[in-house]
């Protein structure tokens, strides 16, 4: 397994779409705070306290993490095209001659992918952060050690999002006959996710002002609450975390990745290599 | 000598259709097992089953003594290099890339091992080349792949169509190597080509493949044999013939054909007919054949000239 580990690592880090991806997160990370200074300078709102915290370092760090942000679905789509080279080059087929078992060449897989997805977002999430501090605060009040430890733990569900993608990512890798079916499903899963989450917030919006049956509304937020794809709603959006925000933020994720793994790991067993 | 391969009815179904069909091979330590077979006859898939890269629908097989199922075909299978079909090489990634991830995966350092197998292969030049596989020719892409299941120091080597691509020299330094490694390592082969005359300079044993099913398994010595010139003679009294041409050949060499006889091998043609013109036959035709490798091949899976 650390053989088949540090292989793919090393063919990862040899491909040049790698430094795209890297400059791509750069890019984003420094256009980004650049281009939300220009807009609210430019309408004369910069100083607006409700503009302001929008745009504080706090909320550009986490909303960077997010599925349906711009490298949120740019990255796993050229991890996904770098990753599945192993299966057109047919150098998968290497692993498996040289006596790997599939569920270890598999897990190298998801390893890969996890390490890979997390170091770009963590490049661009800190490269934004750093700019952004430049221009904004990180947030309206005085960061203090609750702050600190409100930050770490935020890191850590975002980090265990990240994982739920390499899953879904590596499952629809070992599954799949092509890179293009790959990022179709991905894109497609990802959308549903991130767009069922925001109807959903406008359902709940409107039914909570008009006073709405109580049972849809609850429904609804658990439905919200459990979907991974929503998870940047909730993330490093306040101040603290309640055991109950733990759960919804921590099971979902969990379950989604063992899911994949498992299902990956069966797929990945019985599938014909050509 | 211990058998390295043995399949047992090995068969892979394909929805409907049955690629390999109760494959019955053995393959001996030190063999250069030529695999022959048309177009979709069925023989990437059996390499494919033997590899691990698909699994059986039924039958089994057995890898240096362990059987298919158990959990230690993993490192059987360790003991073996392949190519299937295509080399699989990142395209890119240089040359030497290439190996060095492979000697990862193997968990081997390189130690020169990396330069000595690219000599092997006759691609000593790209070593320090940071060309990416993507801009090497077919022939040169062929190489490298076979230089990737020689990193192993594998004991059994698989080669599916290991001549595609390769110029004439090409082939030559190919064969050579075949030859060399199962002549100084003792490396044995399982090699499917359709140059029928290029395997049948270096098998030791062949198997014929002709839908999904082997329908001959034979030795080089046996195939020489079949192959070899041959002389048919026909006469009005062919009983007599064959009593008189068992008088002068040795009779393992003759064989009773319609109206006369085939006697295998070089024959004195004067001395045979004088013979026979003494014993007072009348010949009515003589015949001097030499049948081929491709001619042989066509007779057995029932399209060709031999009879």
């Amino acid at each position: 397994m650390i053989n088949l580990l540090k292989a793919d690592l090393r063919r990862v880090l040899k491909d040049r779409l790698l430094i795209v991806l890297g400059i791509i997160a750069v890019g984003f990370a420094l256009v980004t705070p650049l281009l939300y200074v220009v807009l609210f300078n430019g309408v004369g709102m910069a100083d607006d306290p409700m503009i302001s915290g929008l745009i504080s370092g706090k909320a550009q760090f986490f909303s960077s993490f997010s599925m349906g942000n711009n490298l949120g679905l740019i990255a796993p789509v050229l991890i996904a095209i770098i990753l599945c080279k192993d299966f057109s080059y047919g150098t998968v087929r290497n692993k498996i001659i040289s006596g790997k078992s599939r569920t270890a060449i598999f897990m190298s897989l998801f390893s890969v992918c996890s390490v890979v997805l997390i170091a770009v977002m963590l490049l661009h999430a800190f490269i934004t952060l750093g700019f952004c501090l430049i221009f904004f605060d990180y947030q309206a009040t005085a960061f203090t050690l609750s702050d600190f430890w409100y930050f770490i733990i935020s890191l850590g569900l975002e980090l265990l999002v990240l994982l739920f993608i390499a899953a879904l990512l590596s499952w629809l890798c070992a599954a799949m006959k092509n890179v293009g079916l790959v990022i179709v499903l991905y894109v497609a899963i990802s959308f549903v996710l991130v767009m069922i989450g925001s109807i959903i917030q406008v359902i709940l919006t409107v039914l909570e002002a008009s006073g709405g049956n109580q049972t849809a509304i609850d429904i609804l937020n658990f439905v919200n609450r459990i979907n991974v794809g929503n998870s940047a709603q909730y993330i490093g959006k306040g101040m603290e975390y309640s055991a109950k925000d733990l759960l919804y933020l921590t099971i979902p994720p969990i379950v989604g990745i063992f899911s994949f793994l498992g299902l990956g790991i069966l797929k990945f067993n019985k599938k014909d290599l050509k | 000598m211990g058998s390295i391969l043995t399949t047992n009815a090995l068969s892979k179904k394909y929805k409907n259709h049955m690629a390999v069909n109760c494959v019955d091979m053995n393959i001996d330590k030190g063999d250069i097992y030529g695999f022959v077979g048309e177009n979709g006859s069925g023989k990437t898939t059996v390499i494919r089953l033997i590899t691990g890269l698909i699994s059986p629908y039924s039958g089994r097989f057995s890898l240096f003594g362990v059987d298919n199922s158990s959990k230690a075909i993993g490192s059987a299978r360790s003991r073996i290099g392949a190519i299937v079909e295509k080399p699989s090489i990142y395209m890119n990634m240089s040359a030497y890339d290439n190996l060095k991830t492979q000697c990862t995966i193997l968990g081997i350092e390189d130690n020169g091992k990396i330069a000595s197998v690219l000599k092997d292969v006759g691609l000593e030049a790209v070593y320090a080349d940071k060309k990416h596989a993507s801009n090497f020719s077919l022939g040169m892409r062929q190489r490298l792949g076979i230089a990737m299941a020689l990193l192993g120091d594998p004991e059994f080597l698989i080669l599916d169509e290991p001549l595609n691509g390769l110029d004439p020299a090409g082939i030559v330094e190919i064969r050579e190597l075949i030859l060399k490694l199962n002549k100084e390592r003792g490396i044995t082969f399982l090699i499917s080509s359709h140059i029928l005359t290029e395997l049948s300079l270096v098998a030791t044993k062949y198997g014929i493949i002709s839908k999904g099913k082997i329908i001959k398994e034979i030795t080089a010595e046996q195939l020489h044999n079949e192959c070899s010139k041959n002389t048919e003679i026909t006469a009005d009294e062919p009983k007599k013939l064959l009593e008189v041409i068992s008088g002068i050949i040795p009779q393992d060499r003759v064989k009773d054909i319609q109206n006369g006889v085939r006697i295998m091998g070089e024959v004195d043609l004067t001395e045979t007919l004088s013979a026979l013109i003494s014993a007072g036959i009348k010949i009515l035709s003589v015949n001097c054949n030499e049948t081929s490798f491709e001619e042989y091949y066509l007779s057995v899976i029932g399209g060709g000239v031999h009879d």
